[in-house]
């Protein structure tokens, strides 16, 4: 290489050399050309043996199989969200509900401070979940980008929209509750009021979108365990997030709720309906639901989201005033509880890892027979 | 399709969303990366490189419609000599309608990767929206008959 180098920088001659080297390799391939055009193949040496013959021996490639698919290469990429994105499915979706909560609560005259927690749980999660968004990114210093347009065909565009209003609104209608109980002169306690349960409307109907869109924003892929599911995700998500945002409430002290109770009931219900249909279904697209470390870990989530609270939930019964605070009912609405945003968080993250499994197998996508 | 590299801030839905597993997030700049047809040689009025170099004019660049009306004289044609494998590769009766980097392959397609009925998934949108809507309403309407009930 220095040679050449040496060569070129005092006489040129490598470039002279390289000029001639180039008629060859261009007629070289003007003859290729031409011989492909004339015959529909090219019969030189490295071209099959049995072109001569004029029939084709066979495909000179090994067919795509279940098992190895195109040389062991999936057909689709790797998604490269990593341990955010759950998180934030786990967050914002308890958020949302919360912020349902806290409105329907204040609607019906329910139990101020349940209220006031409901709000601050949505406030919270409303603040968490950007921040979760924007370390995923590829390059945070743009998050903004991501309210250049508004796209409605777009879940990931609709639902940053979502969030920044849910955001604000959730936040608003804490602070206005706090200053409203703070400053209680005629005309300020009821400013904070009216400005506390505007957004508190505003986080609740966004709270709504933002506790199921998760479900839409990856039931609407490529991915064939997550387009396949794309009825049931949305819908699973807001369940998953209703469930943990009572629970928490619940946690927080107010185990002893009635409304709280019945919520987690419906919720429980709802995640053991999910969980059975996942059990009974079997095909391909949807293994890593059932199988290997995926499988493992939604049916870890949908135990402990439906099956496990549900009953120590029926065990508790109905809560009442007259029992006492050390009661094992209230212990039982506890355990619970606990379960429930356990199995909500890993749910999140069972779904997401069954999403990279399915991104890995191309049996479904490019329709392979596969052995039972 | 062109990804604007002054725009994009690396969200990766387009990675899920690729039918055909082509676009990835570079792990190095963060920012999403596909083939762009060589946006900056077309506006100089060059063909992508790509084309350009191929030593069998076996990669060709040009108008859509043309070239398949090319790949159908070429199938018809490698048919007559003999070659009873080939396809071409171009889903245009699935929800993708067609692609713009179409193939001419010998085998099935699908040994090549290439998805025999690959789905634009914004199809999957309208179910998962009612999913998420019927969701909803029953989170408010369960939310309601909890605390309406709940007052004592």
């Amino acid at each position: 290489m220095a040679d050449t180098g040496d060569k070129i920088g005092k006489t040129g001659q490598g470039q002279h050399q390289r000029a001639r080297g180039k008629p060859d390799k261009e007629a070289r391939l003007r003859e290729i050309r031409c011989e492909a055009e004339l015959h529909g193949r090219v019969g030189s040496r490295n071209a099959s043996e049995d072109a001569t013959s004029g029939a084709i021996a066979g495909p000179p490639f090994p067919l795509a199989s279940a098992e190895t698919g195109y040389y062991g290469t999936p057909l689709l990429k790797k998604s490269q969200w990593t341990m955010e994105i759950p998180a934030y499915f786990f967050v914002g979706g308890a958020a949302g509900a919360a912020a349902v909560i806290a409105s329907v609560g204040n609607l019906t005259g329910a139990d101020k401070d349940l209220v006031r927690e409901a709000r601050w749980l949505a406030a919270i999660g409303g603040a968490i979940s950007p921040a979760l968004l924007i370390s995923d990114l590829g390059m945070p210093s743009r998050f903004l980008n991501m309210l250049r347009v508004f796209k409605i065909q777009s879940p990931m565009s609709v639902g940053s929209w979502t969030l920044v209003a849910f955001s604000n609104a959730a936040a608003a209608s804490a602070l206005a509750g706090m200053l409203q109980s703070r400053y209680r002169r005629a005309g300020a306690g009821r400013m904070f009021r009216i400005i506390g349960n505007a957004s508190e409307s505003v986080a609740a109907l966004t709270g709504l979108v933002l506790s199921t869109y998760t479900g839409v924003l990856i039931g609407a892929t490529a991915v064939p365990v997550w387009s396949e599911n794309a009825a049931t995700l949305p819908a699973h998500f807001a369940a998953s997030g209703l469930g943990a945002a009572v629970s928490i409430l619940e946690l927080k002290g107010h185990e002893s709720n009635r409304a709280l109770n019945a919520l987690g009931i419906g919720a429980a219900a709802a995640e053991t309906i999910v969980g059975a249909r996942i059990e009974s279904q079997d095909k391909r697209s949807l293994r890593p639901l059932k199988h290997g470390h995926s499988g493992g870990l939604v049916r870890l989530g949908g135990l402990l989201s439906g099956p496990l609270p549900l009953t120590l939930r029926l065990l508790a019964g109905s809560p009442k005033k007259h029992h006492s605070k050390k009661s094992w009912r209230r212990n039982l609405r506890r355990a619970a509880a606990l379960s429930t945003v356990a199995g909500s968080l890993l749910t999140r993250i069972a779904w997401l890892e069954a999403g990279k499994a399915s991104q890995k197998d191309p049996a479904p996508l490019l329709e392979l027979p596969t052995p039972h | 399709m062109y990804v604007q590299p002054d725009v994009c801030n690396g969200c990766g839905y387009c990675v899920v969303n690729c039918p055909f597993g082509v676009i990835e997030r570079n792990p190095d700049d963060g920012r999403a990366f596909k083939c762009t047809f060589c946006y900056d040689r077309q506006r100089d009025g060059l063909s992508p490189a790509c084309a350009t170099a191929c030593p069998t004019e076996s990669i060709k660049f040009g108008e859509i419609e043309e070239l398949r009306e090319e790949a159908r004289e070429r199938i018809a044609n490698l048919r007559d000599k003999g070659f009873d494998d080939v396809h071409i590769y171009d889903p245009v009766d699935s929800s993708v309608g067609g692609i713009h980097a179409f193939f001419i392959t010998r085998g099935d397609p699908k040994s090549y990767n290439l998805p025999p009925n690959p789905d634009v998934p914004t199809v999957h949108l309208r179910k998962a929206w009612t999913s998420a809507g019927l969701a909803a309403l029953c989170m408010v309407a369960g939310a309601f008959l909890a605390f309406g009930k709940g007052r004592d």
